[in-house]
């Protein structure tokens, strides 16, 4: 039997915030777009437990959190340091196993069964790491210990914040038994209706009928929801040490259909995705733009490009021609994002080119930015095009 | 319309325009050919807006008139057909009725004024381009030149022609994508009148050079070859293919060309192609970077690929300089081994990370260059 542990820290942006700035401890601290004393747009980052009482979470529109959480602390998101805590978690947790699969910067699975001689039990590393977590970032963090990756997940967000829940091994079944059908993992508001409807309310209410009871009604899903019920999932922990894309998006502060504003909004992406992608080490060999309208309908385009590339300038031409792509349907832009995608370690083989040893300076020039942003913030050196937006 | 035609005839004539008809889906009548059934034979037309060719072909026309209808289809059903004679007529409402033996087609086809009207052709200033040994040198510089690179003029070919004397001058051809690049040269005659300037240039576009390519390789008749301002002229009996010319300026090429250098390295280029084909199985999928190490008498390649595995191979060459190592695109060096002929050829490079000169043994007239990958 597998020991599988998961581990999501507690509203982690807000939690990290709280940490940096001790007067907002015990306060409702919202992360996300600015408000804009109610006007604001974009969303709801995240929200630290206090806000959350004000019925505030993540994903919310922020004018709506700013309205029902007036005296909240509303912050901007500060992704770089959310990473750079992220980074030394993820070390705590490749103290203990190798087998660490990222979720995202704040959630992960870890495969600990091949770690009981130098740890202890599963229950016991699963214990060591909350505490180092706690000691060295203050940070909380909830686990949950299982057999499998979907129990885990399900127990680690069962006691939040701080939990720590384990499930026996062939204690699976009973432990689900009495929650709710959506806690199964690939089942959404639609088919939670769907399910509630044929009088599926609790896990255990799939346990009492056949698999090929399910699989007549549900097909496929049948059997996956059957499996889950009975808490068998074997996923295996894949450890994945790169990103598989890299984007940023940005929502406008009022929809607009000025190119010269979309232009210059790319030229920000695209120095944003740069920059992280050199961070990461890595070049994008392909590139996705977002586009979504003022109706909310979101189309994208996508481009492979003709060398792979870590530099702003490569990825902003690019971004323009699949910007002239974009189904224009005289309708106004509300957000813009670029992603960019299969990403290739740097460290392979460079290709060196023929003519104008541009690429190679314009290498070093991005380079000596990121080193002058690292060390004196992101504001501190920017493009002159980029600066005038904030002035009109 | 009312055609009778050779189905060898038609096939010749599908197979022609096959590559000019637009494969992707941006205005679907490009598609389409386009058919005049003329007293004096059938005239096919194809066109993707930037490349026309027309060409007119020996039928029995009983009854003139136009049409224009799928290119793929009319050449699928060419190829299933065994029948020598083909009857070809089209319905006032357009559909066209392909009759071969026992075999009858109905294909849905469209008016001939829906079709995109031709560039007219440009007879003002048109420069004569000498077409001898024209083939040779497109097959020895196409594999350079780029593909969708969005340094524009790289998709194309440079041609120039620099004169001599009054009747003798020397035909270039460049092919870039900035990584490797190809020059090859003929000594051509050409009456200096004729040429606007002592080097006269154009770049044509990459699609235009592969149909030259094919048209020429079809047989031995001689073209007459010119080009415009804004347009490219092939003509041959019965065929006119235009293509538009790429404007932009060519990068300076000549200054990327190393001159000779002091680490010089000649190898038998079968050899050669061999080991690279054998060792660039075991190279990174997408990169197909391999280690070349290069000593007094050998060469030794390698690969390796943390998924897969590596593979070694050395080969003998002689080699005047230090030993050093460097890395190349396996692909690039193999593209300019496939466009050289002769027994040994010559690798010059000044350093791992410099630009590495390739020629044939004693032939001046070729130059390939291919930029090395760090490794």
């Amino acid at each position: 039997m597998r020991s599988i542990l998961h581990i999501d820290m507690d509203a982690y942006f807000a939690s990290v915030e709280q940490c940096d700035n001790p007067t907002y401890r015990g306060k409702p601290v919202v992360v996300g777009a600015d408000p804009k004393g109610g006007m604001g747009r974009g969303v709801v980052s995240a929200a630290s437990y206090e806000a959350r009482e004000y019925g505030v979470h993540s994903a919310m529109p922020i004018g709506q959190a700013y309205r029902q959480c007036p005296d909240g602390i509303f912050l901007p998101v500060r992704m770089e340091r959310y990473h750079e805590i992220s980074e030394r978690i993820f070390a705590i947790f490749h103290r203990y196993t190798d087998l660490v699969e990222p979720l995202s910067m704040d959630e992960a699975f870890l495969d600990v069964t091949g770690s009981y001689a130098l740890f202890g039990s599963c229950e016991t590393i699963g214990r060591r790491i909350q505490e180092k977590i706690w000691k060295e970032e203050q940070l909380h963090a909830s686990v949950g210990v299982a057999s499998n990756k979907f129990v885990a997940k399900v127990a680690s967000d069962l006691k939040k914040p701080q939990g720590f829940v384990v499930v026996p091994g062939m204690k699976e079944r009973e432990f689900l038994r009495d929650l709710p059908i959506n806690r199964l993992w690939g089942v959404g508001p639609k088919t939670t209706r769907r399910l509630n409807e044929l009088g599926y309310q609790k896990i255990g209410d799939i346990t009492r009928h056949s698999q090929e009871l399910l699989r007549s009604r549900f097909s496929n899903l049948g059997v996956h929801l059957w499996q889950l019920s009975h808490g068998l999932d074997d996923r295996p922990v894949v450890s994945e040490t790169h990103a598989k894309s890299i984007g940023a998006e940005t929502t406008f502060s009022r929809d607009t259909n000025s190119l010269s504003l979309m232009q210059q909004t790319l030229l920000a992406l695209s120095e944003r995705v740069a920059q992280r992608l050199r961070a990461e080490q890595v070049d994008a060999r392909a590139l996705t733009l977002k586009f979504r309208n003022e109706s909310f309908e979101t189309v994208t385009r996508s481009q492979v490009l003709s060398m792979p590339t870590d530099q702003a300038a490569d990825l902003y031409t690019v971004a323009l021609t699949l910007l002239v792509k974009v189904p224009f349907t005289k309708q106004k832009v509300r957000l813009l994002g670029l992603s960019a995608t299969k990403l290739t370690s740097v460290e392979a083989h460079e290709q060196l080119t023929l003519f104008e040893s541009g690429p190679q300076r314009n290498a070093q020039l991005s380079h000596a930015v990121d080193a002058i942003r690292h060390r004196f913030g992101n504001e501190v050196i920017q493009l002159g095009s980029l600066i005038e937006r904030r002035h009109t | 319309m009312k055609v009778n035609i050779q189905r060898q005839e038609l096939l010749t004539a599908l197979q022609r325009v096959q590559g000019v008809v637009e494969k992707r889906n941006t205005m679907p009548i490009l598609a389409n050919i386009l058919l005049e059934a003329k007293p004096e034979g059938l005239d096919i037309l194809a066109t993707d807006l930037e490349l026309a060719m027309r060409g007119l072909y020996k039928a029995t026309v009983e009854e003139p008139g136009s049409v224009t209808f799928s290119a793929r289809k009319l050449y699928e059903i060419l190829k299933e057909i065994r029948e020598p004679e083909i009857q070809l007529t089209v319905a006032e409402n357009s559909w066209v009725t392909i009759k071969a033996g026992r075999s009858e087609f109905r294909v849905v086809g469209l008016p001939s004024q829906d079709y995109p009207s031709l560039p007219a052709i440009e007879r003002d200033g048109l420069i004569p381009l000498p077409s001898a040994g024209l083939l040779d040198l497109i097959k020895r510089t196409i594999f350079a030149v780029g593909d969708n690179d969005t340094r524009y003029v790289l998709n194309g070919i440079l041609v120039s022609v620099i004169s001599e004397n009054a009747k003798k001058a020397t035909l270039r051809l460049v092919g870039t994508d900035g990584h490797r690049l190809a020059m090859a040269e003929e000594e051509v005659m050409v009456d200096q009148a004729s040429l606007p300037s002592t080097e006269t240039k154009v770049i044509i576009p990459k699609k235009a050079a592969t149909e030259i390519k094919r048209l020429l390789e079809e047989d031995d008749n001689e073209p007459l070859v010119g080009f415009t301002k804004n347009m490219l002229i092939f003509r041959k009996s019965g065929l006119v293919m235009t293509s538009r010319v790429m404007e932009g300026a060519y990068p300076n090429y000549q200054q990327v060309i190393p001159k000779e250098s002091s680490q010089k390295v000649t190898v038998p280029r079968e050899e050669l192609e061999g080991a690279l084909r054998r060792v660039s199985l075991l190279s990174r999928d997408k990169s197909y970077a391999i280690k070349l190490s290069f000593t007094q008498d050998r060469i030794h390649l390698s690969s390796s690929n943390p998924d897969l595995g590596e593979a070694n191979e050395e080969i003998s060459a002689q080699h005047q300089g230090e030993d050093f190592e460097t890395g190349f695109n396996a692909r690039y060096l193999l593209d300019v081994l496939s466009a050289i002929e002769g027994e040994f050829l010559t690798l010059q490079m000044e350093t791992p990370l410099s630009p590495c000169l390739i020629q044939e043994h004693e032939n001046p007239k070729f130059k390939a260059v291919v930029m090395p990958v760090k490794v």
